[in-house]
C-alpha cells in the first residue's frame, strides 16, 4: 500500500489545498477566513507548500496594501489526486 | 480573547492557547476525517459565489442613453454629424469598465469568472477593432447590429455558464433584435432609420439593463 502524503496529511494544510482545488485563485485573507486559522500559522503553510511547488503564491499591491494571491499548481494537483487515491484505498482496506 | 469556528470545532484564541491552537491546526487527520475535511472545504467555495451585474448595467444603460441623445439629436437638427457620439460608448465604456474591476478585487476567483473574464476581453477587443475599422470605413449603420449581436452572445454565454435560463433567453433575445437589425439594415441599404436605432436600444436592454438588475438583486439577497 502506498505511504499518505505527509504534507497533505495535516489539518490546516489540507484544508487550504482543497479550497484551493476548488477555485481558480484566492487570497490570503479568503483562505484565512474560511479555514479560520490564524495569520501567523496560515502563512508558514502556505510557505511549506508553496516550497514544495504545491501551490504558488504570488503578492500584488491593490493600493497601498499588500495581496496575497495563492493557487494550485499543475504538480500540486497531481499530488492532491494522489493523496485522495491513496485515502481511497485506506478506506477500502478498513 | 477570540472565539473561530475550524472544521466545526470551536477555537479559543488567547496567548496562552496560541500554542494549543497551532497544534491543532498541525493535527494528523484520519483517512475519513480527510475526506470529511476536503468535502467541507469544497463546498465552502460554493457558498456566496454570485455574480454581479454592475458592469451590464454600465453598458447597457450607456448605450440606450447614447443612442436616444444620437437619435434625438438627428431627428431635431436634421445633421448627421451626430452620430460620431456612438463613439462615446466605447470611449467612456472601456475605462469605465476598467476602473470598475480594478476598484472591486475578490477575494477569490472561480472557473466560472475566469471563463466570463476571457469570453468579456474576446468580445471586448473585437469590439475595439469594429469601432476602429467602422471609423476608418465611414459606415457607422452596421456597428449597430454587430456591437448588439456581439454582446447578446456574450451575454448569453455569461448566462449559460452561470446557469441562468431565464437570463439566458434575455441574452437570446438580444441575438435575434441583432439579425433584425442587420436584416433590416441590408433591406435599406445600410440607411439607419428611427426604428433601428429603437431596436438597438431594446436589445441592449434585454441583454444588459434587465439581467443587470436580476443579478445584482440576487447578489444582495444571497
Amino acid at each position: 500500500m502506498r505511504d499518505i502524503d505527509p504534507l497533505l496529511h495535516s489539518q490546516l494544510r489540507l484544508a487550504v489545498v482543497s479550497l484551493l482545488m476548488s477555485v481558480d485563485s484566492a487570497d490570503f485573507v479568503y483562505l484565512k477566513e474560511k479555514t479560520g486559522a490564524t495569520a501567523g500559522n496560515l502563512s508558514v503553510q502556505l510557505d511549506k507548500l508553496s516550497a514544495a511547488e504545491y501551490i504558488e503564491v504570488e503578492k500584488s499591491f491593490v493600493g497601498k496594501k499588500t495581496r496575497t494571491t495563492c493557487r494550485m499548481t499543475a504538480y500540486g494537483r497531481r499530488r492532491f489526486a494522489e493523496y485522495v487515491e491513496v485515502l481511497r484505498e485506506y478506506i477500502g482496506n478498513l | 480573547m477570540t472565539g473561530k469556528r475550524v472544521n466545526g470545532r470551536n477555537l479559543h484564541v488567547c496567548d496562552s492557547h496560541k500554542k494549543k491552537e497551532n497544534i491543532m491546526e498541525e493535527k494528523v487527520l484520519s483517512e475519513k476525517e480527510s475526506l470529511q475535511l476536503i468535502t467541507q472545504m469544497i463546498r465552502t467555495t460554493q457558498d456566496g459565489m454570485q455574480q454581479r451585474g454592475t458592469e451590464m448595467l454600465l453598458w447597457g444603460y450607456l448605450t440606450v442613453i447614447c443612442s436616444a441623445v444620437v437619435s434625438a439629436a438627428c431627428i431635431l437638427t436634421g445633421n448627421p454629424e451626430w452620430n460620431w457620439l456612438w463613439f462615446a460608448i466605447p470611449v467612456i465604456g472601456f475605462p469605465a469598465s476598467y476602473l470598475m474591476c480594478r476598484g472591486r478585487q475578490k477575494p477569490v476567483t472561480t472557473y466560472i469568472d475566469r471563463v466570463i473574464a476571457v469570453v468579456w476581453q474576446v468580445i471586448g477587443l473585437m469590439l475595439i477593432g469594429c469601432t476602429l475599422t467602422v471609423g476608418f470605413m465611414r459606415t457607422a449603420a452596421f456597428m449597430m447590429p454587430i456591437a448588439l449581436i456581439s454582446v447578446a452572445v456574450g451575454a448569453t454565454i455569461t448566462y449559460a455558464v452561470l446557469r441562468n435560463k431565464v437570463l439566458a433567453v434575455f441574452g437570446g433575445i438580444g441575438i435575434f433584435l441583432g439579425y433584425l437589425l442587420f436584416g433590416n439594415l441590408l433591406a435599406n441599404g445600410g440607411c439607419p432609420y428611427i426604428w433601428d436605432v429603437v431596436v438597438f436600444a431594446a436589445g441592449f436592454i434585454c441583454v444588459c439593463i434587465v439581467p443587470g438588475h436580476i443579478l445584482n438583486s440576487k447578489c444582495r439577497k444571497s
